[in-house]
């Protein structure tokens, strides 16, 4: 694709947008999974199948954009899923042991996703912010944060859960579910942060190129522990959700969270380097990630295949992604020699 | 006076571990009941012995400054193999270890060349193929144990020779053999190289590519003799072995003196590494206390060796500024 004296500015700008087909493109794709899914299986289509797809896409997208938060700083948090554990059992063991409310129990959960990526946050400034830095306290911080979640359930359950708390996980608001509602104002909130916020695009500053944010005055340090402490939040929403649609506080809440969370924002168009970030592809991932799981239990797939089909098809969708952003850079590569 | 004490110790990476241990083991010989019993140091020996191999098994991707994390799901898959093998198939053991050893090494290639070949983040291959691998063992098996393993196998897992458990001789063996690849030979040297800075290794005529791909093929080879000896010590070929790998797999060198971004690896250290690392959990399950917290523990003790890497990272370059 060359391009020509003449052309307008209007043009260029035409083809600089090619950036919007990453969030299209898998909007096409699930809306052809879907069309396929249903006229292979009439059962897809039905109310208690989609409550089924959303309650699981609804909290992987909640996880995967607690982990391209800090993907977009630079780093992985491969603690995403104890943190979400360990706040997950702490509320549940709240309301279970002390009877504590709804209110409560959530803020408390709330506050060790927050005290957990303070934690997080520190330990990786002094390591030096690096990526490999976060991966490496957070691979030690998601052993210790596993460990006193066993400590302190000794592997079982907590099941007696406020009624008000279950409700949330199961009930539905205006005809949709209140999970569906949680997931919309967290990807709002999110989305519009990195777009319109100073510490949003500070974030991504980090990301890009962390020496440049530090020459052009970013504060470093505040803004690793300030994403690792939202990173922290989502991860205590998302596990809070979901034990409340469980309807008890399961110990292992989390553990299979690691590879979802990095998926969801890559399929959605996230680079892994950093600096760059797609709220809306994170959570087109991962109703991706749900659809396929989903129809994989409808076409009666084997279930002890499970795990090596979906670690195949995340590998895929990465490289799929990868080649688009491959060929994209080489497109505008072209672009910027020939002006 | 003791900042030049300090100094040497984190600088003697061997120190830095040896330290500890001989304070521990002083410490359990007097407090904790059994620890000297001879069950209990070989049982220690026989842990040791696989913890180490582990070890080696991240130690050699790190020499290129790569993560594996896939080992654990390779030495699952390969373990499962020759279990199979063993009990399914009546081949015989001594051919189903080196299959096994060259299954290792063929899932370690895959992975390599998919680094190497795709362009894809390394970390995102080795995510994925945890999965796989792992995915891939529980499709073929559904789940199944394999307890009924040949007499000859299982010995290989409880001897002693000379109050020495066997395993822990075999991991001396393949220490020996990686120091000398890594410190004596060519190939460890261009390893070394490529960890230290790529792109000089490139132009120094190493084929980066090609280390790549060599150094992950190691890596899953030892990762399924790991996975192999594992099978040996619990007598029963299972595919969740290795699933819990990862922290001790990057603990044992870290500890023992590797340093993560590549270029510098210490093969005895991460022997002593993995000795410090068991001897604190058997600590712990001496002292009675809930094997819930041991987690816990583990991460302390990687955060722990992260310190001592920092620590250690900074007085290299304090001493280089001192002496230019």
């Amino acid at each position: 694709m060359v391009l020509l004296k003449g052309d307008s500015t209007a043009q260029i700008e035409k083809r600089r947008q090619s950036g919007l087909s990453s969030t299209l493109t898998i909007f096409i794709i699930i809306v052809g999974i879907s069309v396929l899914l249903g006229l292979i299986k009439r059962e897809f289509f039905t109310l208690v199948n989609f409550w089924v797809v959303a309650g699981s896409f609804t909290i992987t997208a909640i996880v995967g954009l607690a982990q391209m938060i800090i993907i977009g700083c630079g780093g992985m948090n491969l603690a995403v899923g104890s943190i979400g554990g360990l706040a997950g059992i702490i509320a549940g063991g709240l309301m279970d042991r002390f009877g504590a409310s709804t209110f409560v129990s959530i803020l408390v959960g709330l506050c060790v996703g927050i005290v957990c990526g303070v934690i997080n946050g520190l330990l990786i400034i002094r390591s030096g912010s690096s990526g490999v830095a976060f991966f490496l306290i957070t691979l030690a911080t998601s052993s210790v944060f596993k460990g006193i979640n066993q400590g302190l359930t000794n592997g079982t359950p907590f099941y007696n859960l406020q009624e008000s708390f279950v409700a949330i996980g199961n009930n539905n608001f205006l005809g949709v579910p209140i999970l569906l509602w949680v997931m919309i104002v967290v990807a709002i909130i999110v989305g519009l942060g990195f777009k319109y916020t100073g510490i949003g695009r500070e974030i991504l500053a980090v990301g890009g190129n962390i020496r440049c944010a530090e020459l052009s005055g970013v504060p470093i340090k505040r803004i690793v522990i300030i994403a690792n402490i939202l990173s922290g939040l989502l991860a205590a929403i998302a596990a809070m959700l979901l034990v409340a649609r469980l309807g008890s506080a399961q110990p292992d809440v989390g553990s299979d969270w690691m590879l979802f969370s990095f998926a969801a924002p890559l399929i959605g168009g996230t680079r892994l380097a950093g600096g760059k970030v797609n709220t809306t592809g994170a959570v087109l991932g991962a109703i991706l990630l749900a659809l396929i799981s989903n129809g994989l239990v409808h076409l009666n797939v084997d279930v002890y295949w499970m795990t090596l089909i979906q670690g195949a098809i995340i590998l895929i969708s990465v490289g799929i992604e990868r080649i688009r952003t491959v060929s994209m850079e080489k497109m505008q590569r072209k672009e910027r020699e020939s002006l | 006076m003791s900042k030049k004490v300090f100094g040497f110790l984190m600088k003697g990476d061997l120190l830095s571990t040896l330290v500890p241990i001989i304070f521990l083991v002083v410490l359990l010989s007097i407090t904790a009941q059994g620890f000297l019993s001879a069950y209990n140091l070989q049982s220690l020996g026989r842990i040791v012995g696989v913890t180490t191999v582990v070890g080696f098994a991240q130690l050699v991707t790190l020499s290129i400054g790569h993560f594996n994390l896939a080992l654990g799901s390779m030495a699952g898959l390969t373990g499962v193999f020759v279990s199979a093998l063993m009990q399914v198939y009546g081949v015989n053991v001594w051919i189903a270890v080196v299959v096994g050893i060259i299954i290792g090494a063929v899932l370690g290639y895959i992975q390599g060349i998919l680094i190497v070949k795709t362009g894809i983040n390394p970390f995102i291959i080795t995510l994925s193929l945890t999965s796989i691998y792992l995915g891939f063992t529980i499709g073929v098996t559904r789940g199944a144990l394999y307890q009924k393993l040949p007499e000859t196998f299982k010995l290989m897992g409880k001897a002693n020779w000379l109050g020495i458990p066997v395993l822990f001789f075999i991991a001396l063996v393949i220490a020996v053999i990686l120091y000398i690849v890594m410190h004596r030979t060519i190939l460890g040297r261009q390893l070394l190289a490529t960890g230290a800075n790529p792109k000089a290794a490139n132009f120094s005529g190493i084929e980066v590519n090609k280390i790549t791909v060599l150094a992950h093929t190691i890596s899953g080879l030892l990762a399924g003799i790991a996975g192999i000896l594992q099978v040996a010590r619990m007598g029963v070929g299972q595919a969740s072995i290795g699933s819990d790998w990862m922290l001790i797999s990057f603990a044992a060198p870290v500890l023992g003196g590797t340093i993560l971004s590549g270029g510098k690896v210490n093969v005895v250290g991460t022997i002593f590494g993995a000795i410090l690392m068991n001897l604190i959990t058997n600590a712990l399950v001496l002292l009675n206390i809930s094997q819930y917290w041991f987690q816990t523990f583990m991460g302390l003790i990687l955060l722990g060796a992260f310190e001592v890497d920092r620590i250690r990272v900074s007085l290299m370059s304090a001493q280089r500024l001192q002496e230019s």
